[in-house]
């Protein structure tokens, strides 16, 4: 039996990429001899060489672009970006060219491009290492955004990612790199990157959370099961597109949702989806959808990012709220 | 008649129909049939050079001035009309890539492109053409660092015409000979003139010919002089005095050029009208198919927007 990291079955994935499919090209900075800062791409450089895995100048627009042009002479970039917090200057590139390519020249170019990232807190990194601005993508039309939330998901997601042919943001939960191994048997294939997954099937109130906060949401999900509540948690897997009909059958039989998320609290994916709930549910719910995000606030260094962060006290305390509601 | 002045006639006839289709789209822009068109009457020399030399299977990235080339390269004056008239089948054209409008952000993707053609083991290039302007911008250097790094096949093409809309290069740049900035990444790098056709046309040959077989990156600086607006939306008379235009005026590129085919007996004046109403009837043939066309469909551009496309 063993057990792996996201970390290393992230590795894994890459490595099956690289060997698969001789289009495949690495590029982002410190991946190669040094295996990335998180040792995610650990050993692929010697294993593939420096053609295929690039350890790149310092540019972020740089590897965006890069990557666009390999992938319209047909490649298939999986590029990193070493921190979220780093990707601003590639947001010309994957605003103007990677999410449009397609669409402005119907379908004769394309950008099946995967953009790695590690985000997220929760590790007392530096400042602008913490970050969640996962909506940012989710709003552009054109892209994938997608986020794994355990070793064996990740590994099964990765590759789905590569067979899509679309542009993947691909959010890898920084805390979760090397925090808990999970014990895997066999890896597969068996995710469809278009559908949320649910965790465990419960008829009290659906909870919806993604990435890092599944960890915690989780947790909640055994606690209240002790006390004869049961929560159907949904992981959601891809925060664009969302999959709405696993979230609307959810909720249609339980009735009552909370969202739990890292980001800020407004303009994101959790106030989207409260949205949809309510416009295709709204005579249905028993309680008012409700958010558990950060604050509205630049996430605080370390000192104080937990009492930024959602945690098991805050989540459970809205989660309290919605079941008890009254009209 | 020399292989050279055989090209300078063809380049010749290339030069008229892009300026010729430039006057027609002015003319349907201004009368609202098409949206803000960026012309190339001036630079006409360095586009068609680069049509000329380029190989059928380079990759060429072009921003939105060039159009001469874009013509040579299999575009259509209907599928012109449709790029300026809001009508993303424009960009359906070839195997090139689409012409930018971000500035200088598609010379990245000619260096991935070229780095794509290095690791292939394939003799393709990729050529970028950018304005003044472009220089001024990231993607520009960090093109040219990646490009320098690992011995890129890829020629930088700079338009250098001066402004970049109402901007003067000496209010651009602080180095204004900019084929001096590839130096500080050991790159190879002339400057131009942008107004002759057979300089271009010479000069590009050479050029291709050596980065394609020593796989460098090589950057050429030429001189033009932008003849038009910088778009339609644009009055250049607001920052370029009236000297300045009609010496450049006094430089016309084709106009130049026809000269020589007079002087060498290769184009009479009665062989030019009947060249330009041939180049015109097409042209016109084009924009009644354009103006006629209601083939457009919002469902099927949108099936565009993915490869698979996601549930509802
Ligand atoms: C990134 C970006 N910023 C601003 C613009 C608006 N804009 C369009 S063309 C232009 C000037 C470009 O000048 P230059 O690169 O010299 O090329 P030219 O138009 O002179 O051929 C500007 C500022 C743009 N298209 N892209």
């Amino acid at each position: 039996m063993t057990h792996y990291s996201m970390a290393q079955t992230i590795n894994l994935a890459l490595d099956s990429l690289l060997s698969e499919d001789q289009r495949t090209i690495l590029i982002g900075e410190d991946i190669g001899l040094n295996g990335g800062v998180f040792r995610v791409t650990s050993q692929l450089m010697e294993k593939f060489g420096e053609e295929r895995v690039i350890d790149s100048p310092l540019a972020e627009n740089m590897i965006a672009g890069l990557s666009i042009g390999m992938a319209m002479q047909g490649l298939k970039p999986i590029a990193e970006f070493q921190f979220l917090g780093f990707i601003y200057p590639a947001l010309e590139q994957i605003i103007s060219h990677v999410s449009k390519m397609r669409y402005r020249t119907l379908s004769r170019l394309s950008c099946p491009i995967i953009f790695r990232t590690p985000y997220g807190g929760g590790l007392n990194a530096p400042e602008h290492h913490s970050e969640s601005t996962e909506g940012l993508f989710a709003q552009i039309p054109g892209l994938r955004v997608l986020t794994p939330s355990t070793p064996a998901k990740a590994y099964s997601l990765m590759r789905a990612a590569f067979q899509s042919n679309d542009p993947v943001i691909f959010l890898e939960p920084t805390k979760l790199y090397h925090a808990s191994k999970q014990e895997i048997t066999t890896f597969n294939d068996n995710i469809n990157i278009n559908t949320a997954s649910i965790e465990n099937t419960g008829q009290h109130l659906t909870l919806i959370s993604w990435g890092p906060m599944m960890v915690e949401s989780r947790k909640i999900v055994s606690a209240y099961r002790e006390h004869g509540i049961h929560i159907e948690l949904i992981d959601l897997v891809s925060l664009q597109p969302i999959d709405y009909d696993t979230i609307i059958n959810s909720v249609l039989k339980t009735r009552r949702c909370v969202i739990v998320s890292e980001a800020a609290n407004t303009v994101g994916v959790a106030s989207e989806i409260a949205y949809t709930i309510q416009e295709k549910l709204f005579n249905h719910l028993i309680a008012p959808v409700k958010r558990v995000n950060a604050d509205h606030h630049v996430i605080p260094y370390y000192k104080l990012e937990s009492m930024y962060r959602p945690n098991i006290n805050k989540i459970s305390k809205v989660i309290n709220q919605v079941l008890a509601w009254k009209n | 008649m020399p292989e050279s002045m055989n090209d300078l006639l063809s380049g010749y006839k290339w030069m008229l129909f892009s300026r010729l289709l430039e006057e027609k789209m002015v003319s349907m822009q201004r009368h609202g049939e098409i949206g803000t068109y960026p012309g190339s009457k001036g630079q006409e020399a360095l586009y068609v050079g680069i049509g000329l030399k380029l190989g059928q299977k380079d990759c060429y990235a072009p921003y939105y001035r060039d159009q001469p080339t874009l013509l040579m390269r299999g575009y259509r004056p209907l599928d012109l009309m449709r790029l300026w008239g809001g009508d993303e089948r424009g960009n359906q054209v070839g195997h090139d890539f689409p012409i930018s409008i971000p500035i200088a952000t598609h010379i990245l993707h000619a260096a991935g492109a070229a780095y794509a053609f290095k690791i292939k083991k394939t003799k393709e290039i990729a050529l970028v053409t950018l304005g003044d302007g472009a220089t001024s911008k990231g993607d520009f250097y960090e093109a040219l660092n990646f490009s320098g790094l690992y011995d890129l096949p890829i020629l930088f093409v700079i338009n250098n015409n001066r402004y970049a809309i109402s901007v003067p290069l000496e209010k651009q740049s602080s180095q204004i000979d900019l084929y001096k900035k590839a130096d500080s990444f050991d790159i190879e790098s002339h400057q131009l003139d942008g107004l002759c056709l057979k300089n271009t046309s010479e000069s590009l040959e050479h050029y291709i010919n050596q980065v394609r077989s020593r796989s460098r990156p090589i950057l050429l600086e030429y001189k033009t002089h932008r003849l038009c607006d910088h778009t339609t939306s644009d009055d250049a008379k607001r920052y370029k005095s009236k000297t300045i235009i009609e010496k450049e005026i006094a430089e016309d590129p084709l106009v130049k050029l026809r000269n020589t085919l007079r002087e060498h007996q290769l184009l009479n004046d009665h062989q030019n009208k009947l060249l330009k109403e041939e180049l015109n009837e097409t042209i016109q043939a084009d924009y009644v198919q354009f103006i006629n066309d209601s083939t457009l469909n919002y469902a099927d551009a949108k099936s565009h927007l993915y490869a698979e496309l996601p549930m509802k």
